[in-house]
């Protein structure tokens, strides 16, 4: 009974596990592989998962934690932001810049739980106070955390185009 | 120019979004999680489930555990994916029905999504089929291509078979269909196969009126058959329409639907003996319709559904609605759906159901040619009682179900 429960969840709900797991780590093996972690780990105590009020709130806060767990992880490597961002927008970063997509690659060059809150709020949609459950934190310490991600996004837009400097002139 | 905050976060949204939408998760990825949780020793999980909940507890499980754990998932993914193409391979060398497959809408599924879903028991008929006009001359199977075509087993008391099918008309000039869609089955040779009378009445159902087919329409046709083994060649090929077919000419029909790696089930009455000195079949039921191009008739449900489901839970199932047409099909009016569970205890079926609209917040406005899309879809089982029944999904346009699909479940006490 909890196999099937379990693939039913997996059903329902692993492509947007999977994307919100490919937003935080950038590629699709890494994806795979935090999905499939926290899965593995959630497996033997999938009862516990069901009876949460939102069993697919509970394995993404899992996914979540693993995520940021697994990224203080010695083996965990670092994403240099202009190698991604060259190979996401091409050789030309000022004119991608113009591209909303562009965003994504500097994303990815944040501190984990920066990269998370931001994700949980802008992709997820989640409110504050959920942000901060699943990050394990208080409301104002996701504040702090959109606000200093969107300020070091500000900054790295600036550097890579002086032009579009938010603050000073076009 | 300055660049807002807002204007920043909302293109940080739009940002996140587009990439999102872009994601698509590898096949099979459910199968692989699954047998990665199940096969992963319970003591291991145990060992790093703390960081699931408490990530500054973590204990750092190494990368060799982390590559022992991977090893053998690798092996039975390796493994998999040889029998995978094997089977393949094999499939597709011995198909003999050559229909291209649709991609996947690239958004992925689209979710469930209950606004504006209320309660129905009531299912609602298919689309009245024209009646022909007078001295229109008779369909042949030369009229026609195969779109696409697909047998599968059902759930049913003597393991029924199920083929769906779709035909385009290739002809110049309107023909009908007449009174009796004719359909057989063939073996390897092209012997034609017996079709016995079902216990529904004749050997072949009839319209209730004869549909007229114009030209570039679509006919999509379910058979639902009571087939099963027997002691000579098994089928090879379902046959629609098999006019000028004489049997075992060794010249393949036209209009022929391959049954390679259907599994016909054993003769329920005798299992050892299979049923008797030939091949058993029964055309028990049969639903038709003729639809234009870009209509929403024109598209192809399957629902995916699983073989059962526990009374009180909800059922999460999938419909995947496909395009083989050349021409877009727009979803624009966002159309309207109902789903209905039904389990028949004694005589009286006892339903449980919703009527309400496709997800068109998270669905593309059209379904593009050769394009597949699945929507999500969950209806509570609240109303019906365990036992044996069947889910129907229908797409409505103007009172009438222009796409209509059935799957057999049951509902587990």
């Amino acid at each position: 009974m909890q196999d099937e429960e379990f693939v039913s969840f997996l059903r329902d709900h692993h492509a947007s596990l999977y994307r919100t797991a490919y937003l935080l780590t950038g590629t699709d093996d890494r994806a795979e592989e935090l999905l499939q972690d926290t899965v593995v780990r959630l497996y033997p105590r999938w009862d516990r998962v069901c009876r949460a009020d939102s069993p697919a709130a509970y394995v993404r806060r899992a996914l979540i934690n693993a995520f940021i767990s697994g990224r203080r992880r010695p083996s965990s490597r670092v994403l240099p932001l202009v190698a991604e961002h060259e190979q996401v927008c091409g050789s030309d970063p000022f004119a991608a810049l113009d591209d909303r997509s562009a965003l994504w690659p500097l994303l990815l060059s944040l501190p984990e739980r920066q990269r998370a809150a931001l994700v949980l709020r802008f992709y997820v949609d989640l409110p504050d106070a959920e942000i901060a459950a699943s990050l394990g934190c208080r409301e104002v310490t996701v504040r702090s955390l959109v606000s200093r991600g969107l300020a070091t996004l500000r900054r790295q837009q600036a550097h890579l185009s002086p032009t579009r400097d938010p603050g000073g002139p076009a | 120019m300055t660049t807002t905050d807002d204007d920043l976060e909302q293109r940080l949204r739009d940002s996140l979004h587009a990439v999102g939408a872009s994601v698509r998760p590898p096949d099979r990825l459910v199968e692989q999680l699954y047998r990665a949780a199940a096969t992963t020793p319970k003591a291991e999980t145990e060992t790093l489930r703390a960081d699931v909940t408490a990530p500054h507890q973590l204990s750092d499980p190494g990368r060799r555990a982390r590559d022992a754990r991977w090893a053998p998932l690798l092996a039975v993914a390796a493994v998999v994916a040889i029998l995978v193409v094997g089977v393949g391979v094999v499939a597709l060398h011995r198909s003999r029905t050559t229909v291209p497959a649709p991609s996947s809408y690239a958004g992925g599924p689209v979710p469930w999504s209950e606004a504006g879903a209320r309660a129905t028991t009531q299912l609602v008929p298919p689309t009245t089929i024209a009646r022909a006009a007078e001295g229109t001359r008779a369909c042949l199977s030369d009229d026609f291509r195969v779109v696409s075509g697909s047998s599968k087993r059902a759930i049913g008391p003597s393991g029924w078979m199920v083929t769906t099918y779709t035909l385009v008309s290739v002809t110049s000039s309107p023909c009908v269909l007449g009174y009796v869609l004719p359909a057989g089955l063939v073996d390897s040779r092209g012997v034609s196969l017996p079709v016995e009378a079902g216990s529904h009445g004749g050997a072949m159902p009839r319209f209730d009126l004869p549909p007229r087919v114009d030209p570039g329409e679509l006919v999509t046709g379910t058979v639902s058959w009571g087939v099963v083994q027997g002691a000579t060649n098994p089928p090879a090929d379902v046959v629609i329409l098999p006019d000028g077919y004489s049997a075992g000419s060794r010249r393949r029909p036209p209009l022929a639907i391959s049954l390679s790696g259907v599994t016909i089930p054993p003769n329920p009455e005798n299992p050892t003996i299979g049923g008797g000195d030939i091949w058993r079949g029964a055309a028990l039921g049969n639903e038709v319709t003729v639809s234009q191009p870009e209509s929403l008739a024109s598209l192809i449900s399957t629902v995916t559904a699983p073989d059962s489901v526990r009374l009180g839970q909800v059922l999460s199932y999938a419909v995947e609605l496909r395009n083989l047409t050349d021409d877009p099909v727009s979803l624009a009016n966002c159309p309207e759906l109902i789903e209905v569970l039904s389990v028949v205890p004694q005589k009286v079926a006892i339903s449980s159901g919703r009527r309400g609209r496709l997800n068109c917040a998270a669905a593309p406005r059209s379904i593009s040619p050769h394009t597949a899309i699945v929507f999500q879809m969950k209806l509570p089982t609240i109303g019906v009682v365990a036992g044996s029944g069947s889910l129907t999904w229908q797409l409505v346009t103007d009172g009438a179900a222009v796409v209509n699909s059935r799957s057999y479940l049951t509902v587990l006490p």
